[in-house]
């Protein structure tokens, strides 16, 4: 199994760890939020959203708990942990420092 | 914080692993009908939503795959499942299994044990700070120093008759300083032998050390209690001071503070203890550790040979040992080259003669971080042919096992197949079976410590031959556990590797084709060149090693037994006195000692009792050089005789023979004239056809005067059942030689009617009642002593023939199994051989042809190694040479007669095949 590249891996972390910031979401939630968000444009693979939900979960950035929720019964809902919430501020440090270099990188060229 | 929480999640993956696929389950399942209740919502009926859901998903196997991969405790979870599939495949043979852990146990058991010897002895550092940058001061010089006019401390003889020791006179030590150049700190020691302690009303002997005032500082001892010896107490005339050992403290004192400042006798000198060294420190030599450290100076108010001369001043006599630092930054071989230096300057100044100026010794330095190495010298090579042994042994039963398993794999063919098809990956498949032979060599290991345990305590046993105080401690500790470890993993490794390699070397397609019994006659029989062939007969040839050793030294042993010792050892029993320890001076020790011997003589069950200061045969020795009338000694070399003072009565009790003159008597007392017996070789080499009897001879440097020869005996061995009988003169104990007077006490020799030993309470009593002071010491018979001397040579033996058998029958086994195995595997080729006329006795000899050619493969090989490797124990070696033709022979012979005997009932079996029954399976 082909690992996703290094940019769309760090992007797709990104986009989860600002989605729960503000409140804390399932995975169902999580995928229809990003999806919605960004008015249709992207759209998370269930194959890619799981996985990294846990690998995030055990790298200690996120935490999960069976909650009661909108769905009308229990589901595994994840929230930012105190260091995810550190890892959240870098993770968008970089982005910047990306997405500005390719803008500078468009416009020059 | 984050750490918590990754442990915390991986231990819930690891753990509750049934609870996390749960969750898992119903996370996705969650999802799927979320998606679903929006395709329903969108119009599509409840059946065509949920599968379009399913569609969306994608593949959610795949999914949870990965979720799971993301745990980080995959590979623990395999691992686990490879030890639970590993126990569960070895406990389906547990013959196999048995077999297995048991060679093992032995091997690593084996060299465990040997390992922790190795260790205490030749690796070990001294508890100290910094071992590494301690030093030790040694000599070497091409022939005896004649400079050197008396010699004390170990002396070595290398060969081509360089001697080797490390003591020096005291004021070369002063004239280096406690710090110079190259040295940050240099002390001296010497070492004291026992010394007869006595605690209020405690008297007992302990070993003791002589150390210069800056001995503790140097080498970074503190005190357990109060404090240790400093350089104020190590002057002439300072305060007698004393430091006992922490051992020494715990048993003579009960560990009690008060201790310090309370008052010892050492050999009768009131001494006062100001501290206890700290429980780990045993001083700098491995092999004894002293109960008492008393100042160097203090030696003049003990020793008796220091108080007569001025050792501290004296520039010809050796006796203190010294050890250094060396400064930051400094090689050893550049002190070496600044302290030899001024050693030569220091020889050449006391050397006068030619004759001393003849063999110089030249300094030479040496690591000192495990201290002074005696033990090492003593025991590292037989250590290491030890070590090599039981490296052999492992090494067999490793092959042994890599035989079983291969037999196995290939039995285990399909089923490795099938896995390979359902995508098992090759290095996952070596893995699972690598997993199963490292548990395999640690169950081995875990039995092997225990094996161990019992191996150390037979070796100290071995090694430490009746002497009293052996303190090389060894015991199984931290790193004894991790080499056991370390050789356990290293074994499965080693054993399991190439079968599992060859295991998964396997086309699928047709291994899966296969029936069973197909399976099983993969190759053509009768083609040893097989991985399981080579194993078997490189297991032949290792077996044979250990085989020949066994002979060698079985015959060694022989030989040493069959050695005609000249006097009668049986019934003698054997013990030591000291009296001048006790106080008394030359004259009045000699009357007590007379005394004594008559009082032994009378005791009932008493043939005959006497008094000398050599145990013949037991390695005490002193030689003294004689000037004989007539018979200029060559300039660089004197005449020389070895000694032994008797007292009356020594020819009687020892039985022997008298073959012209008289023996020594009581007549022979101080004041009458000085007479000596000698012995045939004596007689014949120093008066060469010549009637001895009222000859003269002189002992050269001595002022005493010639002494008249009354009597020659018959030889005897002198110190060593191996040496040749050198010249010996038997001299009246009660005519001593100046500065020779049995500084180590007496031996009485008592022959007994009955048990030698039975007297030993009697005796006692009898010392007892004439002064309660002197202990009566290393009360044994005379047998036993000899026996001790040989004690290397037996427990080579002994040792020896245990790893040839056990060597032998591991072989055995292994191609017992590997022949099993090979006519099971040709039952149906057999049978039909046997359906076409076949006879039993051709079918016994097609199996043991292979038989045959694999262990004479086996026993060319070992035999050509064998050939090479002898040499190394010439050394231990008596009466034979290593390549002895018959042993070399005699091991040949026995290992193929073992071979075809293991071979021969798996050949029976395949004789007794009925080819109705081979053909059917077909």
């Amino acid at each position: 199994m082909p690992k996703p590249s290094d940019l769309l891996q760090g992007t797709l972390d990104l986009l989860i760890l600002k989605t729960i910031a503000r409140e804390p979401l399932h995975g169902w939630g999580i995928a229809k939020r990003i999806q919605l968000l960004s008015g249709d444009v992207l759209s998370v693979g269930q194959g890619s959203l799981y996985p990294a939900l846990h690998r995030l979960e055990q790298q200690g950035w996120i935490s999960a708990e069976w909650k009661d929720s909108d769905l009308g019964r229990p589901a595994k809902v994840y929230s930012l942990t105190r260091d995810g919430r550190k890892q959240l501020e870098r993770e968008l440090k970089s982005w910047d420092r990306l997405s500005s270099a390719v803008q500078l990188l468009i416009q020059n060229a | 914080m984050r750490l918590g929480r990754i442990l915390a999640h991986r231990w819930q993956s690891l753990f509750r692993r049934s609870r996390a696929e749960a969750e898992l389950q119903r996370e996705i399942a969650l999802h799927i009908e979320q998606l679903a209740k929006e395709y329903r919502a969108a119009g599509m009926s409840e059946s065509e939503a949920l599968s379009a859901a399913r569609r969306d998903f994608g593949p959610a196997g795949v999914t949870k795959e990965q979720c799971r991969d993301m745990r980080g405790t995959r590979w623990i979870e395999e691992c686990a499942r490879d030890l639970a599939f590993g126990f569960r495949a070895l406990k389906k043979s547990p013959g196999f299994t048995l077999t297995a852990l048991l060679s093992l146990a032995l091997g690593i058991g084996a060299n465990t044990a040997i390992y922790s010897f190795m260790d205490a002895i030749m690796l070990r550092a001294l508890p100290v700070p910094d071992p590494q940058n301690l030093v030790v001061l040694n000599w070497r010089a091409k022939g005896w120093p004649k400079v050197a006019h008396s010699q004390y401390g170990d002396l070595y003889k290398e060969p081509g008759g360089v001697r080797v020791s490390g003591t020096f006179p005291y004021p070369f030590f002063e004239s280096l300083g406690e710090h110079n150049d190259v040295l940050s700190a240099l002390f001296a020691f010497a070492g004291a032998d026992r010394l007869n302690l006595v605690v209020g009303s405690q008297a007992l002997l302990g070993e003791g050390e002589y150390v210069s005032g800056n001995y503790f500082s140097s080498i970074g001892a503190p005190p357990a209690v109060g404090r240790l010896i400093g350089s104020a107490d190590d002057r002439a005339g300072a305060n007698a001071v004393a430091v006992i050992s922490y051992r020494f403290w715990q048993h003579g004192f009960n560990g009690a503070s008060s201790a310090v400042g309370q008052t010892i006798l050492v050999n009768r000198t009131p001494f006062t203890v100001v501290g206890v060294t700290a429980p780990e420190f045993y001083g700098v030599n491995p092999r004894s550790s002293p109960d008492i450290y008393l100042a160097l100076h203090s030696l003049a108010y003990i020793d008796r040979r220091a108080q007569q001369r001025d050792w501290f001043h004296e520039r010809d006599n050796y006796w203190v040992e010294m050890m250094g630092r060396l400064r930051p930054g400094v090689t050893l071989r550049q002190a070496e080259a600044a302290l030899a230096g001024r050693f030569h300057l220091f020889v050449a100044d006391t050397a006068t003669t030619d004759k001393e100026h003849a063999y110089l010794p030249k300094l030479w330095l040496q690591e000192g971080g495990s201290g002074i190495d005696s033990l090492r010298r003593q025991y590292s090579k037989p250590l290491r042919i030890l070590a090599a042994m039981t490296g052999l042994i492992l090494a067999i039963a490793c092959c042994n096992i890599a035989n079983l398993l291969l037999s196995r794999a290939t039995a285990r063919r399909r089923e490795i197949a099938v896995r390979l098809s359902l995508g098992a990956g090759r290095w996952r498949i070596v893995r699972q079976l690598l997993t199963e032979s490292i548990l395999l060599a640690l169950a081995g290991g875990l039995l092997g410590l225990v094996a161990a345990a019992f191996g150390i305590h037979f070796l100290t046993w071995l090694l430490v031959n009746g002497r009293e105080n052996f303190t090389l401690c060894t015991g199984i500790d931290a790193r004894i556990l991790l080499f056991t470890a370390l050789v356990s993993v290293l074994t499965g490794i080693l054993f399991g590797l190439a079968p599992a390699i060859q295991a998964t070397k396997v086309n699928v397609a047709p291994a899966l084709r296969e029936s069973r019994i197909a399976a099983l006659r993969v190759r053509r029989f009768g083609l040893p060149l097989g991985l399981n062939h080579a194993l078997v007969a490189g297991q032949i040839a290792l077996s044979l090693l250990l085989v020949i050793a066994a002979g060698l030294f079985v015959r060694t042993l022989v030989k040493l037994h069959s050695v005609s010792i000249g006097f009668n050892a049986e019934k003698l029993m054997v013990f030591n006195l000291n009296a001048t320890q006790a106080g008394y001076d030359q004259r009045r020790a000699a009357a007590f000692y007379e005394t004594l011997r008559q009082r032994f003589a009378n005791l009932p069950g008493v043939r005959a009792a006497t008094v000398t200061d050599t145990l013949l045969v037991t390695g005490s020795s002193s030689s003294i050089s004689i000037l004989v009338p007539g018979r200029p000694a060559a300039p660089d070399q004197s005449l020389a005789t070895r000694v032994a003072f008797v007292g009356p009565g020594f020819f009687e009790t020892m039985q022997i023979p008298i073959l012209r003159g008289r023996p020594v008597g009581v007549q022979d007392t101080a004041d009458a004239p000085h007479v000596a017996v000698v012995n045939e070789v004596f007689a014949k080499e120093l008066f060469p056809g010549r009637n001895v009897i009222g000859q003269h001879f002189a002992f050269e440097d001595k002022e005493r005067e010639d002494a008249q020869i009354v009597g020659v005996a018959r030889n005897t061995r002198y110190s060593s059942l191996k040496d040749d009988i050198p010249p010996v003169a038997y001299v009246p104990l009660s005519q001593p030689l100046q500065g020779l007077w049995m500084i180590g006490g007496v031996y009485y020799e008592i022959r007994t009617l009955g048990d030698p030993l039975a007297l030993a309470k009697t005796v006692r009593q009898v010392v007892h009642q004439a002064n309660p002071r002197i202990p009566v010491t290393d009360l044994r018979t005379h047998v036993s002593y000899i026996e001790s001397t040989i004690a290397p040579e037996r427990a080579f033996a002994k040792l020896c023939t245990c790893f040839g058998l056990l060597a032998l029958l591991i072989a055995c086994v292994g191609l017992y199994g590997m022949m099993a195995y090979t006519v099971a595997r040709r039952t149906n080729e057999i049978g039909i051989r046997i359906a076409l006329g076949a006879q039993g006795g051709r079918v016994i000899w097609m199996v043991q042809r292979e038989v045959l050619a694999l262990s004479l493969a086996g026993v060319a090989i070992g035999l050509s190694v064998a050939w090479e490797m002898a040499h190394f124990v010439a050394s231990f070696l008596f009466g034979i040479r290593p390549d002895d033709l018959m042993v070399f022979a005699l091991s040949a012979v026995i290992l193929v007669l073992c071979a075809l005997g293991a071979g021969y009932a798996p050949a029976w079996r395949a004789s007794r095949i009925d080819p109705m029954e081979a053909l059917r399976n077909e």
